[in-house]
């Protein structure tokens, strides 16, 4: 009798996926999962994690796609990922489209795997606005004006009655938008992968837009207030004439004033403006012995003043504090409408065509809760 | 130039544009973002004295003939109806006319009031978007040389989007 042996195949037609909420995997298998996924028994196992999906897209989200060491897929599926992966790393194989020639003016031997220049640096304007997501391009906002305070009344008076009024604003997003071509030639020629060097460059261009418009639009709309004291210095020292907290006292007392009441968190700022602040011996003297970064970002603001951050960027001009109020009564919003991508492939001329467009708008509504202090540092060139 | 800044003279600024392919005269050099014209039934690089009443079109590749007899090779370009980046040796204003500049290949602003009208090569749209610059002096901080909408100026040596007629 011919004996035929009989191959175990998984009908993946037939496959459950469940999301595990307790370590965030992705689970395949028949059935329910009644008694959980470890449980004996039960027939599912993990085919995909999302932890590490999320590491992954930040990595990409940053342009550090070299970085990404490990695949979120599991078991067989991530042997499949890995296959790829090798095939992508492997330098023989990338070594293999040089054997042209034809756009080499010399032999090359060795090309280093990663591409240098991708990278972009931190932009922290958007810190300084409370993020609104909005479905669509339009929105209102609606603010009240509140009316003053009690009256005292005689006997068998009634107060004047009052009203409260409300005023709507209307924004809409302006759009945003990045497009380029490769055509075949581009990509079979390099040794590199320029459409996708130029895709992963085009995400961390949305970013460095936004913190652009944010600084922008606050630097041109807030109400502004002089700074007189925080670098007002002693002659041959590091240490201001008079106490610098003040500078940032005339802003809250403002922001946090009667009838405003917002909360003054947020402080945008040239690193170089911080370090002054940081640097100022009046602060030190008051405080402790501080440091400070020159790198672009959010730290804390320091030099006694807990709960506020500074947001440090080389967009903003020197010699002003952008400060704002990003959650309570906030100073200033940003609208961020739809984001999408759009790709398309020219089979006649063998071209790719990818672009990203973005919806987003800044605008200062609340221009009662914030302030910008001017005349903070003397501006040094760099 | 700002090491931001991407254009260079001869890219297309349509997708998938409409590129041709014409012969090269002898003895001719022509660089990627020259305006070249046809003489003589092949291309040169285009002098104010031969732009009157022609086409025009942008070289989008270099094309090296100098070695070389009429039509040895051939030189890839646009033309009208397309946009392209050319360098300007004159300011310009957006919407304002192109004509061929006396520094061969360039273009320079076409005068309504004083130029013959069949000198004129198109039109001057906007200068590249988005490229972060640094101030000069105070208070040094970084920000973009344009905001693409509207369109600005153009100064001498930019290198500029120019739509061909």
């Amino acid at each position: 009798m011919e004996y035929q042996e009989q191959e175990i195949k998984i009908d993946s037609s037939k496959l459950n996926f469940w999301g595990n909420p307790e370590d965030n995997k992705i689970y395949a298998g028949y059935g329910r999962p009644d008694n959980g996924f470890g449980e004996s028994g039960q027939d599912f196992y993990a085919v995909y994690d999302m932890n590490v999906k999320k590491q992954n897209r930040e990595l990409m989200r940053t342009a550090k796609a070299d970085e990404i060491k490990s695949s979120p897929w599991m078991g067989e599926w991530s042997d499949r990922y890995q296959a790829w992966r090798e095939l992508y790393n492997d330098p023989v194989t990338r070594m293999a489209a040089q054997t042209s020639g034809d756009h080499t003016a010399i032999e090359i031997l060795n090309v280093h795997s990663e591409v240098f220049g991708r990278r972009e640096r931190v932009f922290a304007g958007k810190n300084l606005c409370q993020v609104i997501n909005i479905p669509n391009l339009v929105i209102d906002i609606d603010t009240l004006k509140k009316f003053g305070n009690m009256d005292r009344i005689g006997e068998l008076m009634v107060p004047k009655p009052k009203i409260v009024k409300y005023t709507r604003a209307h924004f809409e997003a302006n759009k945003f938008g990045l497009i380029f071509e490769t055509s075949e030639e581009d990509q079979l020629k390099n040794i590199h992968n320029p459409h996708q060097d130029a895709i992963t460059i085009a995400g961390t261009k949305v970013e460095s837009r936004g913190a652009f418009d944010a600084i922008e639009e606050l630097q041109t709309n807030l109400t502004t207030l002089a700074g007189s004291d925080w670098e007002a210095f002693e002659t041959g020292a590091d240490r201001s004439t008079n106490n610098p907290q003040i500078d940032i006292g005339k802003v809250t007392l403002n922001t946090d004033g009667t009838g405003v009441a917002g909360k003054m968190n947020r402080v945008g700022l040239h690193q170089f403006t911080l370090a002054r602040w940081r640097g100022n011996s009046y602060n030190r003297g008051l405080i402790e012995p501080t440091v400070t970064s020159y790198e672009p970002g959010t730290e804390a603001f320091g030099g006694g003043f807990d709960g506020i951050g500074a947001a440090k960027d080389q967009m903003i001009d020197q010699g002003v504090a952008l400060c704002t109020s990003t959650e309570v009564e906030p100073t200033c919003a940003y609208f961020q409408g739809p984001q999408r991508v759009a790709s398309e492939h020219n089979q006649i001329t063998g071209s790719d065509v990818w672009g990203i467009f973005d919806f987003h708008l800044v605008a200062v509504i609340n221009p009662l809760t914030g302030r910008k202090l001017t005349g903070v540092s003397t501006p040094i060139a760099w | 130039m700002s090491q931001f800044q991407n254009f260079i003279a001869g890219m297309t600024m349509s997708i998938s544009p409409k590129v041709d392919s014409f012969p090269v005269a002898a003895t001719t050099t022509i660089t990627k973002g020259d305006v070249i014209l046809e003489s003589g039934g092949f291309m040169v690089v285009a002098t104010v004295a031969l732009a009157i009443n022609r086409p025009v079109f942008v070289a989008i590749e270099t094309a090296d003939n100098s070695a070389g007899a009429n039509g040895d090779i051939g030189v890839l370009c646009v033309g009208q109806g397309q946009r392209v980046t050319v360098l300007t040796k004159s300011a310009l204003t957006p919407g304002e006319g192109i004509k061929v500049s006396a520094t061969d290949g360039a273009v320079q602003a076409y005068v309504d009031t004083i130029d013959a009208f069949g000198i004129k090569i198109g039109r001057y749209i906007g200068i590249e978007p988005g490229v972060y610059s640094k101030d000069a002096g105070s208070p040094y901080a970084e920000g973009y040389t344009t905001d693409s909408a509207p369109e600005v100026a153009a100064s001498v040596d930019d290198i500029v989007v120019v739509e061909l007629e």
